[in-house]
């Protein structure tokens, strides 16, 4: 274990700049929220800088994320803790506690994203015209390989099942699955019915 | 005078680049040889050579898809562990991830960019290709493969289920339930479009 403890203090000097930044946005309650869910989902005990160290250091779609935050699109910190290739982050609004895991191979070019959303790997939250962005309410889970195109919005508390192509409007506390999707559950109810 | 220069300085460069090849190779060829689970990295590479390579020994066959395959390489990384050196002598395919331990032998996993191994475990013999996920639904462990089973490009496997011997699941197909064994499942969200070998349309 203490062998453990040196390794990662002995990574940690490529973070130095990162850290800077971090103490610099302490105002900012954006990085502070993602860190707690990211944490609370990997059931790690570590203070709010150890917890962001540990992040940085293991988790690349963490640095994205963290990227994306901070405003830093290229540069000598992408050199010392590169992100990773295959996320791809346009701007737009983002809330506060997303959670991305193991976002590989996904694209995000929203208009807005809510508060405390979940996202998978695979995934495209993209747009079929340059004018077309999709709006995410709070509180959303998308799994894996789902794709969201178009003008449109998912309602609050709402589930995208794996695979599901969505071209229009999801209602609140829905679960939608298929391709094109259709609603399963309707406020924990089985239901069923076409978009 | 021109083609003739340029052949004699690609042939030079491919020289150096062999030789570079030979001196970097060493430390993996000597885990190859003494690691205790060199027996499963040896069924691997006959699986593997069954595609790439058919006329070609176990050692010199490994030698060749260390150099030239990213995939076989962080699949000898998921089964060795990288020891953070080894990975920067030869890079593995960043976008793959794999975090199961148990795996049986004869992984193949052929062009497995974007893929995410996070199952339970997983048998003998499977195979996996690529934008494949297998993982568990958030706060929830991953499925388990039984043998013989492949997963085709764009499926996405969910939850804590188990996927029975010899079936095979079909390309952007999600499953999300129990597979029984001998089956073909197919479609979002998956049904069973053949048993064995037998055309049937049952939901899972």
């Amino acid at each position: 274990m203490r062998f453990e403890k040196i390794i990662f203090y002995l990574k940690c000097w490529r973070l130095l700049p990162h850290l800077v930044i971090f103490s610099y946005y302490t105002d900012n309650e954006l990085i502070y929220t993602d860190i707690k869910r990211w944490l609370q989902y990997y059931n790690l005990n570590l203070g709010k800088t150890k917890g962001f160290l540990y992040l940085m250091l293991n988790y690349p779609a963490f640095r994205n994320l963290f990227y994306y935050r901070a405003w830093f699109k290229r540069g000598l910190l992408h050199l010392l803790c590169p992100p990773m290739d295959s996320i791809l982050v346009y701007p737009g609004k983002i809330g506060k506690g997303l959670f991305i895991l193991n976002g590989t191979g996904s694209l995000f070019g929203p208009k807005s994203i809510g508060d405390n959303c979940t996202i998978g790997p695979q995934i495209t939250i993209g747009y079929s015209n340059k004018t077309d962005h999709p709006t995410i309410l709070n509180n959303v889970t998308v799994h894996a390989g789902a794709t969201i195109i178009g003008n449109i919005t998912v309602g609050n508390n709402s589930v995208i099942g794996a695979n599901a192509l969505v071209i229009k409007d999801v209602p609140d506390n829905c679960t939608v699955v298929g391709c094109p999707a259709y609603i399963i559950k309707r406020n924990g109810e089985k239901y069923k019915q076409l978009l | 005078m021109r083609p003739k220069l340029l052949n004699s300085i690609r042939a030079i460069s491919n020289k150096i680049i062999i030789s570079f090849d030979f001196i970097r190779i060493v430390p993996f060829v000597f885990i190859f040889r003494t690691h205790r689970k060199r027996q499963i990295i040896k069924s691997d590479v006959k699986r593997w050579l069954k595609v790439y390579g058919p006329n070609m020994k176990t050692e010199s066959g490994f030698i060749y898809l260390m150099l030239n395959f990213k995939e076989f390489r962080s699949l000898f990384y998921c089964r060795v562990g990288s020891y953070g050196l080894l990975n920067l002598i030869l890079r593995k395919n960043t976008t793959l991830l794999i975090n199961t331990t148990d795996i049986g032998k004869c992984l193949f996993i052929q062009h497995g960019d974007l893929t995410v191994i996070e199952a339970k475990s997983i048998g003998d013999n499977c195979q996996i290709n690529q934008m494949v996920s297998i993982m568990g639904y958030f706060n929830e462990c991953g499925p388990t493969l039984l043998d013989n089973v492949t997963v085709y490009a764009g499926a996405k496997v969910m939850g804590n289920i188990t996927i029975g011997n010899n079936s095979i699941i079909g390309a952007n197909s999600s499953v999300e339930k129990d597979v029984p064994d001998n089956c073909i499942v197919a479609g979002v969200p998956g049904i069973i479009i053949s048993r064995n070998g037998i055309k049937v349309k049952e939901p899972l």
